[in-house]
């Protein structure tokens, strides 16, 4: 790999940190105002014991939420493209569900599913069910003519056709689907942590604000941006083993 | 695109090419022989039985390639198979490899579609157009996508094809000289609407080869091909 690729942005990011630091320390800045980043660096060493716990709690949300979305949204969204009156029922609807705010929700949610796994599984799946099923039907309303001509020419039932050439063509669709997600998953379960949970990088964030503790809450936030970077880059590296033949085409997202 | 009074017979064997400007209608003709569309009137039948989708007695090749970027060479050549049942895919499997032997791509049987050159992909598109071992291989402007050379080349291997299986053969093209050198007869179209000028029987033994178009027969039917096409006074141009 480039070694500017690695080089310059670290390069950056230390600038920042200096700045920030530096500004700080000369404007004397209070630390529950804006701590600086010494400050939340060794703030994060302080709850790093703890850490582990609450990172496997909101990566289990994430990661059940994900899939309970991916289980309903690429059904859907096969089902929404091969059929109209399946699509001309329901396509309005669910454009209406995505435009709800998940937080202006969220406290119904809690009063209808408790303070349970349920609630942090219904705000993620709010969000993240949408971009998932639309990709998937785009993807399977995209395949070009001549891919269908093959099939029809070959005597491909609906059914073979769907199997054999529609769902494969759609699959690195449903894939740039899943990436944006993934993403948007870790932002339905920390909606979610901040209402009902107990742990959980939401409820660290939350319980850390509450207390003028911004060293931590920004630790916080850091490992949560960086658990996202992570379980986005996976996503990728799973496209790239499973779907190798797709990758090339659209290498940059 | 419409085509009127269109009334074609081919006899087993033959090598037929459907030549004419664009626009004539000739890609729908083989659409309808394909049967991947369906006449408003009138019908088309292989060997007395009515065309339906997915006639097992007849290979399709396309303009392009239109091999599925997700499957290996050798699973394009055996889909045909595969869309019947896996068994089928997999009992095809020497056909296809002898089939790509054929036409030289062994080497490259498991490799993904965009590894290989245009020519290539052609090549494999024809070994699936035959793994069912059809009777009927229809053809719309196989080689119009492809360089001079390689083009040539690919006529070449298609003669060969035909001399080996003896296999009946539709091919759209708006290349006179192609039609020439491959065709036993030539059904020359014109438009608005589509119809068929006129049938001709070019006459030529086969085997043939790039020599072919220097003979005396193949320049008068250039000539005549011309006339048909373009008029008496713009042909002599």
């Amino acid at each position: 790999m480039n070694i500017r690729l690695i080089l310059l942005p670290t390069a950056s990011l230390a600038a920042m940190l200096a700045f920030w630091e530096l500004a700080v320390l000369f404007l004397e800045i209070p630390a529950y105002l804006l701590p600086a980043p010494s400050r939340v660096w060794s703030a994060g060493v302080d709850i790093a014991a703890a850490l582990p716990r609450h990172v496997l709690a909101t990566l289990f949300t994430v990661l059940s939420g994900f899939a309970l979305s991916a289980a309903i949204s690429i059904p859907l969204g096969v089902g929404l493209s091969i059929n109209k009156t399946v699509s001309e029922a329901l396509y309005p609807l669910l454009v209406f569900a995505n435009a709800v705010p998940v937080i202006a929700v969220a406290p119904i949610i809690v009063v209808m599913f408790g303070t349970g796994l349920e609630s942090r599984l219904v705000t993620t799946l709010m969000v993240c069910f949408f971009p998932i099923m639309v990709a998937t039907a785009t993807g399977i309303l995209d395949t070009p003519r001549e891919y269908l001509d093959l099939g029809n020419s070959t005597g491909a039932s609906f059914k073979t056709e769907l199997l054999t050439i529609r769902m494969p063509h759609a699959a690195p669709f449903i894939f740039s689907g899943l990436k944006i997600g993934i993403s948007l998953s870790v932002i339905g379960a920390v909606v979610g942590e901040f209402i009902t949970s107990q742990k959980g990088l939401g409820f660290l964030i939350v319980s850390a604000t509450t207390n003028f503790d911004l060293a931590q809450a920004i630790a916080s936030v850091v490992v949560l941006a960086l658990m996202s970077v992570v379980l986005y880059q996976t996503v990728q590296q799973v496209q790239r083993i499973w779907l190798p033949w797709s990758i090339k085409a659209e290498s940059m997202t | 695109m419409a085509l009127e009074n269109i009334d074609l017979t081919i006899d087993q064997g033959d090598f037929v090419s459907l030549l004419g400007p664009s626009g004539c209608g000739k890609s729908t003709l083989l659409r309808l022989i394909a049967g991947l569309d369906t006449p408003t009137r009138g019908d088309i039948r292989v060997g007395g039985d009515r065309i339906s989708v997915g006639f097992e007695r007849i290979g399709m090749v396309f303009q392009q390639p239109t091999l599925l970027p997700w499957l290996s060479i050798l699973e394009n050549v055996v889909y045909p198979a595969r869309v019947r049942s896996r068994r089928l895919a997999q009992e095809k499997r020497d056909e296809a490899l002898r089939l790509l032997e054929m036409v030289d791509l062994s080497r490259v049987t498991d490799q993904p579609p965009s590894s290989l050159s245009g020519g290539m992909q052609q090549r494999a598109a024809i070994c699936r157009s035959l793994i069912l071992d059809p009777e009927l291989l229809v053809m719309d402007e196989p080689f119009s996508a492809l360089d001079a050379m390689t083009r040539e080349e690919l006529q070449l291997e298609l003669l060969r094809i035909h001399a080996d299986s003896g296999k009946t053969i539709i091919f759209v093209t708006h290349s006179i000289p192609e039609a020439v050198l491959i065709s036993s007869k030539i059904v020359v179209m014109s438009s608005s609407p589509g119809r068929i000028a006129e049938t001709i029987e070019t006459g030529m033994p086969y085997p043939r080869t790039l020599d072919t178009l220097r003979l005396d027969r193949a320049q008068q039917l250039d000539a005549m091909i011309r006339e048909l096409i373009y008029g008496r006074n713009r042909g002599k141009k």
